[in-house]
């Protein structure tokens, strides 16, 4: 009897002891400081396994037999929160985002990034290759952005008004001093460096960071490659040249060697050229990369290419035959070491320098360049606290610049030199107020030993977060810029260029979908290099007496979304401009400026077919250039840019190895681009000038090119 | 006397249960691979990571959170939030890699994870390369793993033939995988089993084409 009674007792209390354990519950809802429910919120009970996660709307229900645990709560991207579970009360939870997550506000004035999973990302590494007209130029695929001229006389970067000069590059944070191939009047030039050796492109088109100096109008930063993890060597067979590399991979650290050798003479036999070529270019370049990563992670980077070149041709200047003759070769090493020195922060320290000798033949003027330029860089990033980052630095840049000139007819000879050291300073810091505010405010010192010459830039830049996808940004700030070789050869009695920028933008959508992105400008230049004219060699009353002005507003719109296969991007330039500088005799627009510019970018992917299309299409209203003799100054325009580009790419096997098989054709209607007209004076030094129309050496381009790689 | 003893012991063992981490881990892994729902896979995937963070010392919890988040992508199409999906198992598979190194299945788990990011052309090159890296780590460190060679075997089936893929190459690594899914024993009852049933999929995916 009694063995019954306990027997229903406890049969009782187990039950009640079940009903007790699914009795005790705690019910919220988890919601964002603007209230909106968050969706998969973590809640646990610390130390148990109970908890849960919300529901669609931002509730959640959790049954425990652990009441009396803290309740954590925790989300990507906010801030854990911990609490004690009142009893018997509907919880209303509010997170705050946290200002270091992946969704906080970036700071993208003025930058395109073309890289993995950044946000200023607008073009991503393989867009380089397959943008029609980019001819595997980095600068090529650039030219398509907002904020950049055509140029097809230059080649180089004309970013938002400024001369090419006004862009600086530079790989892994160090100044590259020769990014392009020597230029030759009349003819564009090329990037020296192939986009495969990088895996992300910074290119600020205003109001960049402190970080960087000496560039007026722009800048580009390469990030060049990480190790390579696969042993790959490929060949190339192309219209114009052939090229070969290999790299060798161990744990921990890679290194390649990449050879090639360029020739347009076979090209040039078949095509019809404006100019009459003796020689065309023939080039060979060589280039040798290592990386290797320590076990505390710090990581070294060699970089270096090494190239030598040839050219000669006759062009006509009025009815005289001028012969020019060129050749030059080019060394760059950049070595760079970051190191972590606490758990968050990190030293980088490198050294980048580029030596460079340039001899020209023009009818009887003999040039001979040699430059050496030396940056040698240590900074320091560190989080100060959740949400304040600091990086400061210093850095020195040596140049060396020797010219020897001399002329047979009449008999002339001089010969100058500049040796400068840049030194430089600067301080930044990133402050995420919150996730959707960031300043970005930073202080730069310059000092020129040549000039013998301070300046102080602040620069200062925002961000506000308007929607989950986007955002206001605006960047001002002062830029500073030693003026060019060719006037520091004559005088070191001159001061810096000075730019200030004023920029404000606004950007919505993702890469990966639609991407609609606006910005507008004002610039300010002063001091910039003004002279009365250039008589014997001289330039009369040369001084930084200049000033101008650039306002603008540039819009881009790439679209993956909306067409299938399809990812196309438009971008639309409107700039005003005008300088009072060099020898210009009142302000005016420069010749080098379209006042309008729209490009279109179009790739289709055929998958049936393994092959990519491809189409650019360029238009731009007309340069402003000076005719002889007209009363006003710059008072003509060239006709209106337009040309259309296309290419083609064809995956494929050769044996067993992966093959690419590119085609592409520049200029397919065949206009005639005359961009202008240039002033030159006579070569038998009569004291005449002429006008010498500024067109290409050959009207449309085309390029086929064998790409294989073979694994092992 | 016996019954009370019985009543005892039937309570003890409920209790018990409630805490016992093989028990619940069975029933998570079980569900886990019942459901075919983005929400209800989440919702394991937290209650392996709420095991993990009481269950320090083992390796297995924050396993099996990486490979939920892994497997909610077969049911996800938007590239978007697949990504999302594949972020959140990196960062266990971070956490994993540092404490458990010397495991094959976690590097095993990471390949599988990089050849999921796989959502586009333009990524095959990056993530493969990755993938295939993860795997000779994982292959080192126990070369009997099934998973390596089923894993392999996908990546090379779903790489274009140009790029020196195609099924034919794939087919003996399923092969391989077959036999060792066969053959390997378990070391405890939570061991991952993931694989084996789409490796013969493919399998006979390749021997129906030939």
């Amino acid at each position: 009897m009694v063995s019954k009674v306990i027997y229903t007792v406890l049969l009782v209390l187990v039950s009640i002891t079940q009903h007790m354990r699914s009795e005790p519950t705690i019910k919220g809802i988890v919601v964002g400081s603007d209230n909106s429910p968050l969706i998969g919120v973590n809640i646990t009970l610390k130390g148990t396994y109970d908890g849960t996660i919300t529901n669609t709307a931002g509730e959640f229900e959790i049954v425990t037999n652990h009441p009396e645990a803290i309740l954590v709560i925790s989300y990507i991207g906010y801030k854990t929160k911990e609490l004690l579970p009142p009893h018997n009360r509907f919880l209303t939870i509010v997170l705050k985002e946290s200002v270091t997550s992946l969704n906080a506000v970036t700071i993208t004035a003025g930058t395109f990034s073309a890289g993995d999973k950044k946000r200023a990302t607008v073009l991503e590494p393989l867009d380089i290759y397959t943008t029609a007209g980019s001819l595997g130029d980095i600068n090529g695929a650039l030219k398509t952005l907002p904020g950049t001229q055509p140029a097809t006389d230059d080649g180089r970067l004309l970013v938002r008004g400024g001369e090419a000069s006004e862009t600086k590059v530079f790989v892994d944070g160090l100044l590259a001093a020769k990014p392009y191939y020597s230029k030759v009047p009349d003819l564009p030039t090329r990037g020296r460096f192939a986009p495969s050796l990088f895996r992300g492109t910074v290119f600020s088109t205003g109001g960049y960071s402190a970080e960087y100096g000496q560039a007026l109008s722009s800048i580009l930063i390469l990030e060049s490659n990480d190790i390579a993890v696969e042993e790959i060597t490929s060949l190339s067979l192309m219209s114009i040249g052939l090229e070969a590399s290999k790299t060798w991979v161990a744990p921990n650290r890679s290194t390649s060697l990449g050879l090639s050798y360029t020739n347009l003479a076979p090209y040039f036999n078949m095509t019809n050229n404006r100019l009459d070529w003796i020689k065309p270019a023939e080039a060979g370049n060589v280039n040798l990369m290592h990386r290797q990563k320590k076990a505390n992670g710090a990581m070294f980077k060699c970089f270096s290419t090494f190239d030598f070149g040839v050219q000669e041709f006759n062009t006509l200047v009025g009815s005289n035959k001028v012969n020019i003759d060129s050749e030059g070769g080019n060394g760059y090493i950049n070595i760079s070491y970051v190191t972590p020195i606490s758990s968050a922060s990190c030293l980088k320290s490198g050294l980048a320098t580029t030596i460079n000798r340039k001899r020209e033949l023009a009818s009887s003027n003999r040039t001979l360049n040699t430059e050496v330029y030396t940056e040698v860089r240590l900074s320091i990033h560190q989080p100060l606290s959740e949400g304040i980052d600091l990086k400061y630095g210093v850095a020195d840049a040596f140049t060396y610049y020797q010219q020897d000139y001399s002329n047979t007819l009449p008999d002339t000879e001089y010969s100058t030199n500049i040796r400068d050291h840049l030194a430089a300073l600067f301080i930044e810091s990133e402050i995420h107020l919150s996730a959707q505010l960031a300043l970005r405010p930073g202080l730069r010192y310059e000092y020129s030993s040549y000039l013998n010459q301070s300046s102080l830039s602040p620069r200062f830049a925002v961000a506000c977060k308007t929607g989950k996808n986007s955002l206001l940004t605006a960047a001002w700030g002062h830029y500073f810029q030693s003026p060019q070789n060719d006037y520091l050869k004559y005088s070191s009695s001159l001061q810096f260029e000075k730019a200030t920028h004023y920029l404000i933008g606004y950007q919505t959508g993702s890469l990966t979908k639609r991407l609609f992105r606006v910005e507008a400008y004002y610039k300010n230049y002063q001091q910039l290099i003004s002279y009365n004219s250039l008589t014997d060699y001289q330039f009369q009353k040369l001084a930084n007496k200049g000033n101008g002005f650039a306002k603008g507003i540039d819009i881009f719109y790439r679209d993956k979304q909306t067409l299938k296969r399809t990812d196309y991007w438009f971008s639309y330039s409107y700039i005003d401009t005008q300088r009072h500088y060099m020898d210009y005799p009142n302000p005016a627009t420069p010749s080098f400026i379209a006042e309008h510019t729209f490009s279109a970018v179009g790739k289709y992917f055929l998958g049936a077919i393994n092959t990519q299309l491809g189409a650019t299409w360029t238009v731009a209203s007309g340069r402003p250039y000076h005719r002889n003799g007209d009363a006003t100054f710059m008072n003509q325009k060239a006709p209106v840019y337009n040309d259309l580009s296309m290419n083609l790419s064809y995956l494929t096997t050769l044996g067993d190895h992966q093959t690419i098989v590119h085609f592409s054709f520049s200029n397919v209607l065949g206009r005639n681009h005359l961009v202008g007209y240039r002033t030159v004076s006579s070569p038998d030094n009569s004291g005449d000038s002429y006008q010498i129309p500024l067109l290409p050496d050959i009207k449309q381009f085309l390029f086929l090119g064998i790409f294989i790689s073979i694994n092992n | 006397m016996k019954t009370l003893t019985l009543i005892f012991a039937l309570c003890l063992t409920q209790w018990m249960q409630a805490n016992d981490y093989e028990t619940i881990m069975q029933q998570n892994i079980t569900q886990l691979y019942q459901t075919t729902d983005i929400s209800m896979i989440n919702q394991i995937a937290a209650g392996f990571q709420r095991i993990a963070d009481v269950e320090k010392d083992e390796w297995l919890p924050l396993y099996y959170v990486a490979y939920a988040y892994a497997r909610s992508t077969h049911f996800i199409t938007d590239a978007d939030s697949i990504d999302l999906q594949l972020d959140k198992a990196q960062l266990a598979l971070k956490q994993l890699v540092s404490s458990k190194s010397d495991e094959s299945e976690v590097y095993a788990l990471q390949a599988l994870v990089y050849s999921l990011r796989i959502t586009n052309p333009m990524r095959g090159y990056k993530y493969s390369s990755l993938s295939n890296e993860a795997l000779a780590k994982a292959e080192q460190l126990n070369a009997a793993n099934p998973r390596i060679y089923y894993c392999k075997a996908n990546n090379i089936y779903h790489t274009p033939k140009m790029f020196g893929g195609g099924k034919e190459k794939a087919q003996p690594l399923y092969e391989k995988a077959a036999e060792l899914f066969a053959s390997c024993k378990h070391p405890n009852q939570l061991w991952p089993t993931w694989g084996s049933i789409h490796n013969k999929v493919m399998l006979d995916k390749c021997l129906a084409s030939e």
